[in-house]
């Protein structure tokens, strides 16, 4: 029998003992990798520039010509970080993409010219596209070739996304670049008074790693593109350390003392966000990524998974001149911390307002629930992947195993999404209608599954029939197979 | 106590080993030297899968690695264990234990590769648990003086006072610390408690 000093001493000695090994490895290494995003951090082998040093890009504008807007996917050497070349796959040359902004109900036509050495496919993230146009990943413009992508736009107006679907490089393609923002506006909305024209801005939030030369660091386990991948270290998605705000380096905008509209969207491979301001300034969301939510919600913080997006307004109108807000990452600590600074600079008239009411957006019967289908994202047995790690699925199944399931148009569903890790979740053509501010339902086309975590979803089947696919957003892990068909009959 | 099962040989052993307690401490330690080993490779599993699933990919690797690695420290555990029982003369019941667990190490890495989490998540739990159960067993500051009790001399399971080893004959014990149970809040089942210093034969002085 051990006396109680001796037990004492023992449970003394093994507390120290686990406080010890504790403060060795610091406190992230019982967190994850310390980032609230899944994957491994590639660390970049060029100084990196201080942050808050350079001005925020804007992405050119372009609007329709008669229904049509012109993209050209080319490569170009842009100057991300200060002093050196990067080479980008850009629309337009340009990284991000320049903005699209459309009408709602006003067919779109975008005439996609590859330029590049290698196959690109075109995705109107969250729009309601008849499946010969909706990017289908294997429905490729081959180099040197033209293909005009029909958006019939029938649907609400939202901050939506365009980028690359190649089967099997998504990941490298988007990294390299290829990704703008599409945003749908509409009547309802233009009359709310939300800030507009220079004040209503798009922020294409991304995570980037480079190279000794100033590239970007992908890490293609075969860089020829003979085989899809990456290193298996990176199996889970990859981690960049540098964060770019338009394509600039943790990048400064100076601001009037106003109100202004930002488009957030993370447009990062597989690093999630939590966006906070300080100087006490807060988010007033007003939309999500299929458009207005029907109030605002003031949010001291902002959940961002890969493809999500939100629409917020940030009211600077209180701070005196001079004030610099800085958005940071709460997600993660240093350089990925950090994401952006605004400095207010001069004082404005500003007429702009948020309404307290913004939309109405029809509440879904749950009794009215045709199917409810589980769909499981998980990462498969060993071995079924080409490096001999785990092939990333959906209830046990990838791309190449044919439809999960087969919808009916018109009727509703609920979707019970189930993960083993972090998993953003998006499908083509259908929205996922979600719990909003108080109870209120909301519009999304992508939905953040935290790790063992359970979702449930709406599922109006509507727009068209034909074959989707539906994936998870981590562009590594969809690369690596968690992507799969479903179709609408 | 179970009675114990006489083994000519292990017997035979310990009576042509030098009878100082050397013996059994060297094996006490090996016991716990691997044991401990194990039970901290045991308890990085949860943790190493938990930061997987927290999203740090490679730990996916590492949790495979260690499992491998653990697949072969268990045999060592049940060397370790057997040599602790004989001829280290402390119970044998690890043994079982280890061989179990040794056994179902290999299972348990291919409920882990091929996804069969509901077996991989209880096997896990039920060997972290059997290995920490006995690392601390092994551990605990009360089995090194056990290791240096009397060897048992008969087949009736009955203790005898090895040769030239325990109390010398018509000596006092040097101290005597001698504490009522009621003195000490939480001790109940031995109402007293004697902590004795005593001689061995060659010289050493021995806590018993």
């Amino acid at each position: 029998m051990m006396s109680p000093t001796r037990r004492t001493f023992l449970g003394l000695s093994g507390a120290a003992a686990v406080t010890a090994v504790l403060a060795a490895v610091g406190s992230d290494w019982f967190t994850g990798n310390g980032t609230g995003s899944h994957g491994a951090l590639l660390p970049s082998r060029v100084p990196l520039p201080e942050p808050f040093t350079t001005a925020l890009p804007i992405p050119r504008e372009i609007t329709p010509t008669d229904g049509v807007v012109d993209l050209v996917a080319r490569r170009s050497a842009v100057e991300v970080l200060p002093g050196r070349t990067t080479e980008i796959l850009g629309y337009d040359g340009t990284f991000p993409g320049p903005t699209i902004r459309a009408r709602a109900g006003e067919p779109l036509r975008v005439r996609l010219r590859n330029e590049l050495d290698l196959d690109t496919v075109l995705h109107l993230h969250g729009g309601v596209t008849p499946p010969e146009h909706d990017g289908y990943p294997t429905d490729v413009v081959v180099p040197g070739t033209v293909r005009d992508y029909d958006y019939p736009l029938g649907q609400r107006a939202a901050p939506l996304w365009y980028h690359d679907h190649a089967m099997d490089f998504t990941g490298p393609n988007v990294y390299a670049g290829l990704a703008g923002m599409a945003l749908l506006t509409d009547d309802e909305e233009e009359a709310l008074g939300l800030p507009s024209g220079e004040r209503d801005i798009p922020l294409v939030i991304c995570d980037r790693s480079f190279d000794a030369d100033g590239a970007f660091a992908y890490p293609l386990i075969d860089p020829s593109r003979g085989r899809p991948g990456v290193e298996l270290r990176y199996h889970g998605g990859l981690l960049g350390d540098c964060v770019l705000v338009n394509g600039a380096p943790w990048p400064v905008l100076e601001v009037d003392a106003a109100r202004y509209r930002f488009r957030l969207l993370n447009a990062s491979n597989a690093r999630r966000y939590e966006l906070a301001l300080d100087q006490g300034a807060t988010f007033t969301q007003v939309g999500t990524d299929l458009g207005l939510l029907e109030k605002p919600w003031v949010r001291s913080t902002l959940p961002l998974a890969g493809a999500e997006r939100a629409d917020v307004v940030v009211d600077f109108s209180d701070l005196p001149v001079g004030t610099e807000v800085t958005m940071t990452n709460r997600l993660d600590g240093g350089g990925p911390g950090q994401v952006m600074r605004f400095r207010v600079v001069r004082t404005a008239s500003d007429d702009s307002r948020v309404p307290d009411r913004l939309s109405t957006i029809e509440r879904l019967d749950p009794g009215a629930v045709a199917v409810t289908r589980d769909l499981h994202f998980a990462l498969g047995p060993t071995g079924g992947a080409h490096h001999g790690g785990g092939m990333w699925n959906v209830n046990g199944i990838t791309f190449h195993d044919g439809d999960v399931f087969t919808s009916r148009l018109g009727t509703l569903e609920r979707w019970r999404l189930t993960t083993d890790v972090h998993h953003p979740i998006h499908a083509h053509l259908v929205g996922f209608q979600v719990e909003g501010p108080d109870g209120t339902p909301a519009w999304k086309d992508t939905v953040d599954l935290r790790p063992g975590d359970a979702r449930e979803v709406l599922v109006p089947i509507e727009g068209y029939r034909g074959q989707y696919v539906l994936h998870c957003h981590n562009l590594e892990h969809e690369d690596m197979m968690m992507m799969v068909h479903f179709s609408v009959a | 106590m179970c009675a114990r099962v006489r083994v000519p040989s292990v017997e035979d052993m310990t009576a042509s080993a030098p009878s100082v307690p050397g013996a059994t401490t060297a094996t006490l330690w090996l016991l716990r030297l691997v044991a401990g080993v194990q039970a901290v490779l045991l308890v990085g599993q949860p943790l190493l899968a938990g930061r997987f699933l927290d999203g740090d990919y490679p730990s996916l690797a590492r949790h495979g690695n260690n499992g491998l690695i653990l697949m072969g420290v268990a045999w060592l555990v049940v060397v370790a264990a057997v040599l602790a029982w004989r001829p280290g003369r402390l119970p044998g019941w690890p043994v079982p234990l280890a061989v179990a667990a040794a056994f179902l190490m290999p299972v348990q890495l291919g409920m882990g590769h091929a996804r069969f989490l509901a077996v991989h998540l209880l096997l896990g739990v039920s060997l972290v648990a059997a290995g920490v159960v006995v690392a601390l067993w092994a551990w605990s500051p009360d089995r090194a003086r056990r290791s240096y009790r009397p060897r048992t001399a008969t087949a009736q399971g009955q203790h005898a006072p090895a040769q030239g080893y325990g109390p010398p004959q018509g000596h006092q014990p040097l101290q005597t610390h001698a504490r009522p149970a009621q003195a000490v809040p939480g001790m109940l089942s031995e109402p007293y408690r004697q902590d004795q210093v005593w001689y061995t034969p060659d010289g050493a002085a021995r806590l018993r």
